[in-house]
């Protein structure tokens, strides 16, 4: 019994979701939109759905993990939104604001990379940057794209499998050009 | 299933020399490992912290009232609503959605308009001192509201004649429906608006009609709606 009280009395105030988890989501919105506004009108809108939802949510779960899944939800709301807006999207506008820091060749590899990361089916792209870049485990990845352990890990690799394929595809053009 | 696994062993591992066979994780590395800078992590997260303040209201139970419980939800601004009923589970969740806001419960936020209903009742108070913020309603509510103040207590108004007061005499239906659902009942006094004919016509607060006579009787208005009950 006791340990069960300690339990329900460790859910956060949810401010301390805020100040613990917001600066991450941030660099995962923004990895994932590519853009500072987006991403900032995107977290602004996780911590709202999180917010209603918090109240339900059954204490003692990993918090973290739960707000990377609204996180991502909300990502893809925003990525339809704007693809509606803008049918037709710029190549250059697909990657991420620091590339102009590079060659110009580099930044073309880049540019096509960074396409093709988009052109990933969403899970795979999202799981590549949730494990490597945000550094979440495979179970917590499970948790944020709503499937198993063993699907967050598949989505990982089938997506560097396509981006390795696509790339060395690329290289072999740059060679006969 | 071994090249699975020889793969799974990789992504364990996020190989740090990247040989010149997986250019993927280095440019990978060159699109993605630099974050947003720490200023505009640091300036973002003050604007979220920001945003959800503004975005944050607060609503309590006044439990004993001669009317009944009554709720009462406040913002930054002054006071957004008043409800009859103690479901304040379900009435924090409709302001979160109505206002796309926190709703947080909070004694000390509503304190004020909690203090000014109770000294209503007592019949310390006759009128209300209150901010309130009524950005929420149409312009037309808000001048049918604001029209609707003016009714003094122990005075009853009509709905043609707010519809008068706002220059549009002919909108006493509309006049009758924006009231109907007047976001604070009591504190605009809605009750103290009759039919044309002096019946009391209709009241939104739980307990309609005979709440809306209290209301009256408690203020002291005199007229033919008690007949019309």
């Amino acid at each position: 019994m006791r340990r069960l009280e300690i339990i329900v009395a460790s859910k956060p105030d949810f401010n301390e979701l805020v100040d613990l988890h917001s600066v991450e989501l941030y660099a995962y919105l923004w990895r994932m939109l590519a853009d500072e506004q987006d991403a900032e009108d995107c977290l602004q809108d996780v911590y709202l759905r999180a917010y209603r939802a918090y109240e339900k949510l059954p204490s003692g779960g990993n918090y973290r993990a739960w707000l990377y899944k609204i996180a991502t939800n909300s990502a893809n709301t925003a990525r339809k939104k704007r693809a509606r807006n803008a049918q037709l999207v710029d190549i250059n506008q697909l990657g991420t604001p620091r590339m102009v820091e590079r060659e110009a060749e580099t930044r073309q590899v880049l540019a096509l990379l960074a396409a093709q990361v988009n052109a990933l089916p969403r899970r795979q792209k999202a799981a590549i940057i949730l494990r490597k870049y945000q550094e979440l485990t495979y179970a917590e990845i499970g948790t944020a794209l709503v499937c198993s352990q063993e699907a967050a890990r598949a989505n990982v690799y089938q997506g560097l499998k396509t981006l390795r394929a696509k790339l060395s595809q690329l290289s072999k053009i740059e060679v006969i050009l | 299933m071994n090249d699975q696994s020889s793969e799974d062993k990789d992504l364990e591992h996020w190989p740090s020399n990247h040989d010149t066979e997986d250019t993927v994780l280095v440019y990978l590395d060159l699109l993605y490992a630099k974050g947003p800078t720490a200023e505009l992590s640091n300036q973002v997260h003050e604007n979220l912290k920001k945003f959800l303040a503004q975005s944050t209201v607060f609503y309590d139970l006044v439990e004993d009232t001669p009317v009944g419980p009554i709720m009462t939800a406040v913002d930054g601004k002054g006071v957004i609503a008043v409800e009859f009923g103690r479901d304040l589970r379900d009435f924090g969740k409709r302001l979160s959605e109505d206002f796309n806001a926190w709703a947080l419960r909070s004694s000390s936020k509503t304190a004020q308009v909690r203090g000014q209903l109770l000294e209503y009742f007592s019949g310390e108070r006759t009128t209300f001192e209150l901010p309130i913020s009524l950005g929420h309603v149409t312009d037309f509510q808000r001048e049918v509201l604001m029209a609707t103040s003016k009714v003094r207590p122990g005075e009853v108004s009509t709905y043609g004649e707010i519809a008068r007061r706002i220059g549009k005499s002919r909108a006493a239906r509309a006049v009758g429906q924006a009231l109907a659902r007047n976001p604070m009942p009591i504190v605009i006094p809605c009750h103290r608006v009759l039919g044309g004919d002096g019946a009391l016509h209709g009241y939104s607060g739980k307990g309609g009609l005979k709440t809306k006579m209290a209301l009256l009787v408690h203020e002291g208005a005199s007229g033919s709606f008690k007949e019309s009950l």
